[in-house]
């Protein structure tokens, strides 16, 4: 039933989210700004999959929310990681590095 | 992870705030919309642009809110509902079946509700005292284990008091019992005479006023007395002054100084007072008559408690070899002293319950399978629709526990209601003996019971139809549901086997209940040694301030016996010191003179003192010898009957008659048998009887004694009488526990213990064979049903309608084999638990067995007799235009 497209890879989405929010705490708007600027535009990250990763992950006890004011003094939801958030990101992104050297590596010699 | 735990907990918060969320999430959805149009206006786009580029960027948003559901998990809730109203839709839509399921499940939970308050009231729920596993009945036992608990003698419950270092406290306890004077009609009380540390050592504390002080047990104190909370309503109207007043007791003033809360652990005891240690007790130790309770000492266990006190029982022999030789003690844990005796049956009534519930559960998954055969057209479709296997059986198994719902509720009230009807049966005997069960609450413990049983209940009921659904091809359900077959055959042989489990546990019902109903038949048959019919009996009791001299109550007899020998209408009248089968005694260790007999092994005897042609009007028969009569005045030779168990155990190869024997209770006089008379049973009609002798009242005065009259048509007539009579010579002397004998049977405490616990498993057994009968008969006629074709066919070509009722009737005898020859090896196991509940009869009783093997293929029959007619009526040009 989802029609999102397939942007990012299953997973990564939550990993980049993640990551991001290890700097900040963060609306998601800004989540999905601060990913496209980062990566310079090489990523977009579709709302329709932000939204659910966004839940999925404070289902999972990895961030937590609360109301807050935006920049522009609105009411905003925002994310922030939680402590096992922390161990999460840790682990899926030496799961990541070693996937992509994996990959890297079968690139250049295969 | 560690969030896991609190998962489920999230998704139900999430689901139950729904809406909140739902609001939550458009206020983020229309601040990332806003920031997005802000974003598009400063890149140069026409506002409304901005807004339709922002909003085609988002996509559908009720997909995004599905979306957000389905990763907090909410979706399982709202199936969850949505199974439950489906449910509750389906059982609306068959309100008899509904019916039906209900209150077969609410029978089989109530039913163990009901007795499981009982096991929790007599066995689980603590007794409100402090530290009651501590608390143990200190008793003396022959080291031969020739006797069994024995009451301690005086004088060493004052040595283990003063010896003992693993008990902290030890009290003694005895009955006693005093004519209340005053104001108001007299009356005879019962209670108990308790050291005065007793309540200090129970961690009891009265509601008004205080409790003995230590001093309070010694001969010199003043007479005070502490009341029950139930005595004080009932004779002083809860007089909240009582403190401090004089209630006269045995002619003499008490000073009342207590009155205990209304939830104390008191039997039939009235009142309190302290227990008085006379002087001369110290050297008693002969006399076994003290029950002694006593706290553990904390860092000693029970075991290593009687370990010391035995030591001391062995020390107090060597100082004392006369009278403690081959005596030791025996500790009872408090609970086990005052609730054991109930637990044999407990255990059985609780075994039988279960046995019903899962009757009663079968019976339900059975009506569950039937309803799921018109329903499997449409499991099928949704499952061909890709519906998940386990969301169907999920629904099934909704469905049986919403009946278990409903079925513990209506269960729960049954429970209470049944209840109110035991206790109000309750033998008073056993209300003496735990007086805990004088109300049994349902509480938390007993409710959690109830809802593992409910949830049991629902996985019984709805494993089998969700299996059912489970192992099922659509396809082939689809076509065979098309061509009008109603049940698969996978689904009829799970119902005929619930059927035959169903049959095969009734019968283990029935035969533990024929045995027990027999035993109870046996029992009550039982002779009892005298002539029961028109008998009236009725207690009275001097008051020792009145009756100082043997003279005085010798009088006193004369007199009364002639009064109601007087009275018209009575054909005999006597008295003894207590009526057989009362639960009372009056025993005595006793010698036989020119016999070398060490004294501490001197045999004990129930020593009774006896009106005048006490046996002729019991109608007992008179063996050998003499009768006692008005000639064995208090001046004539001393003389005793004995019964012929005595006889025969004391006197095997000689004649009784001529012999001396001294009763030590009284006095060391010896006295001459002058006759052998029949036994006649005294505690319990299930035991032998113990031995007896009897005393003319003359030679041995007692001032308690219970009055039997024979009249010529019906006792109750004569109670007013006999009262009058009693009055005129006395007016201060109680009349209490009037009766007729057979009450006075009927009331007897093994037999209330055995006939209560007896009809119940009657009951109990009766309703497993009206739910096995229901099975077989629903059964049979889904078979019919099925077969109706076949059946047709049959007729047409030629087959005769007692053809086709013996082919039903076979195919039920069927089933009916197959569970007795399941429930015949399991009974004969399980009947070898309750041996200690028979009476008259073997395990193996082959009158019991019999008659249920008769039973229950009757009652198979009968409950077939419809399906049969039914068949038997098929017309067969109509079944065959069936299809």
């Amino acid at each position: 039933m989802s029609q999102t497209k397939p942007d990012l890879l299953q997973g990564t989405l939550d990993l980049l989210v993640l990551r991001v929010l290890e700097l900040e705490t963060m609306h998601g708007w800004g989540i999905a700004q601060r990913i496209q600027q980062v990566s310079q535009e090489v990523l977009q990250v579709n709302q329709g999959s932000l939204y659910p990763a966004l839940h999925r992950l404070e289902y999972q006890g990895w961030i937590r929310s609360k109301w807050g004011a935006s920049e522009a003094n609105r009411k905003a939801k925002f994310y922030e990681l939680t402590a096992t958030g922390r161990k999460q990101l840790l682990a899926e992104r030496s799961n990541w590095e070693r996937y992509a050297t994996a990959i890297a590596r079968v690139l250049r010699t295969a | 992870m560690a969030g896991s735990r609190f998962r489920f907990w999230k998704s139900l918060f999430a689901f139950l705030q729904e809406r909140r969320l739902e609001n939550d999430l458009d206020a983020e959805v229309s601040f990332h919309l806003e920031m997005q149009i802000r974003q598009n206006i400063e890149s140069g786009m026409h506002p409304e642009e901005a807004r339709y580029a922002a909003r085609r960027l988002f996509g559908g948003l009720d997909q995004l809110k599905e979306q957000c559901r389905d990763e907090r998990r909410v979706n399982f809730f709202e199936s969850l509902i949505s199974d439950i109203r489906q449910g509750l839709r389906q059982l609306r839509r068959n309100p008899g079946f509904t019916i039906t399921a209900a209150a077969t499940l609410a029978l089989g939970i109530g039913v163990n509700t009901a007795i499981f308050s009982i096991v929790n009231a007599a066995l689980v729920r603590p007794l409100p005292f402090a530290d009651q596993d501590r608390l143990v009945f200190v008793w003396e036992t022959r080291s031969d284990k020739s006797s069994g608990n024995v009451p301690s003698a005086p004088g060493n419950f004052l040595d283990w008091r003063a010896q003992s270092r693993s008990l902290a406290a030890l009290a003694a306890t005895a009955d006693t019992e005093f004519n209340l004077t005053g104001e108001q009609e007299p009356e005879r009380v019962t209670g108990g005479a308790v050291s005065a540390n007793y309540f200090d050592l129970l961690g009891m504390k009265p509601a008004l006023g205080r409790a003995f002080r230590p001093d309070e047990d010694l001969p010199s104190a003043a007479p005070v007395v502490i009341l029950t909370h139930g005595f004080w309503q009932r004779r002083f109207g809860g007089d909240p002054a009582i403190i401090g007043k004089k209630i006269t007791l045995d002619a003499k003033p008490h000073t009342v100084i207590g009155v205990l809360p209304g939830e104390s652990y008191s039997g039939l005891e009235q009142f309190y007072v302290p227990f008085v240690m006379q002087p001369g007790a110290r050297e008693d130790r002969y006399g076994h008559w003290l029950g002694v309770i006593a706290r553990v000492q904390s860092g000693y266990s029970i075991e290593q408690a009687e370990g010391e006190m035995n030591l001391i029982a062995r020390r107090l022999a060597k100082d004392h070899p006369q009278t403690n030789t081959g005596w030791g003690i025996h500790l009872v844990r408090f609970r086990d002293e005052v609730a054991g005796f109930l637990r044999p049956a407990l255990l059985l009534l609780l075994g039988a319950v279960g046995f019903v519930l899962l009757i009663a559960c079968a019976n339900v998954s059975n009506l569950l399978l039937a309803r799921a055969a018109p329903r499997q057209r449409e499991m099928a479709i949704r499952l061909a629709l890709g519906a998940g296997r386990w969301r169907l059986m999920r629904q099934l198994l909704t469905e049986s526990l919403l009946l278990s719902l409903f079925g513990a509720a209506l269960g729960l009230l049954a429970a209470r209601w049944g209840l109110n009807i035991l206790l109000t049966a309750a033998p008073r005997a056993v209300v003496a003996q735990f007086p805990y069960l004088k109300t049994i609450p349902i509480d938390t413990v007993v409710l959690s019971f109830t809802i593992i049983l409910c949830g049991l209940a629902a996985i019984l009921c709805g494993f089998t139809p969700a299996l059912h659904v489970s192992r099922r091809d659509p396809q082939q359900t689809l076509q065979a549901a098309s061509r009008g077959s109603t049940m698969s055959r996978f689904g009829q042989r799970v119902r005929a086997a619930l059927v035959t489990a169903e049959l095969g546990l009734a019968m283990i019902l029935l035969v533990g209940a024929g045995l027990a109903l027999r035993s109870l038949l046996h029992v009550v048959e039982v002779n009892p040694g005298f002539n029961p019919d028109h008998l009236l009996t009725m207690r009275i009791s001097l008051s020792p301030a009145n009756y100082k001299e043997r003279r005085h109550m010798i009088h006193f007899h004369e007199e009364l016996i002639r009064g109601l020998r007087s009275i018209p209408g009575v054909v005999n009248a006597s008295t003894a010191t207590v009526a057989p089968l009362s639960g009372m005694g009056h025993p005595s260790t006793f010698g036989i003179v020119d016999r070398q007999t060490p004294s501490w092994r001197a045999p004990t005897a129930q020593a009774l003192s006896i009106g005048p042609a006490y046996f002729a009007t019991m109608g007992a028969p008179l063996l050998a010898g003499r009768a006692l009569s008005g000639e064995d005045t208090e001046k004539a030779p001393k003389v005793a009957l004995v019964n012929a168990t005595l006889a025969r155990s004391f006197f095997p190869n000689e004649d009784p008659i001529g012999k001396k024997i001294v009763i030590w209770r009284e006095s060391p006089e010896p006295r001459e048998i002058v006759g052998v008379v029949g036994d006649l049973r005294d505690y319990a009609l299930d035991r032998p009887a113990w031995p007896h002798i009897y005393l003319p009242f003359a030679h041995n005065p007692q001032l308690e004694m219970s009055v039997v009259m024979r009249a010529s048509s019906d006792p109750l007539r004569l109670i007013a009488d006999a009262r009058r009579v009693i009055a005129s010579i006395d007016r201060d002397v109680p009349v209490f526990d009037v009766m007729t004998m057979h009450e006075l049977i009927g009331n007897s405490p093994t037999l209330a213990l055995r006939r209560v616990p007896s009809l119940l498993m009657a009951v109990l057994a009766g309703a497993a064979l009206l739910l096995a009968a229901v099975g077989i008969a629903g059964v049979m006629s889904s078979m019919v049903g099925q077969r109706t074709q076949e059946i047709g066919i049959r007729m047409a070509l030629g087959a005769a309608r007692s053809r086709v009722i013996w082919m039903v009737l076979r195919e039920s005898l069927k089933l009916v084999s197959i569970g007795l020859a399941i429930g015949l090896p399991l009974s004969l196991v399980l009947t070898r638990l309750m041996t200690k509940w028979l009476f008259g009869v073997e395990p193996l009783d082959a009158v019991t067995y019999l008659s249920v093997l008769l039973m229950l293929i009757a009652v198979a029959l009968i409950s077939c007799y419809l399906p049969a007619r039914r068949a038997a009526d098929v017309d067969p040009m109509t079944a065959l235009r069936f299809e």
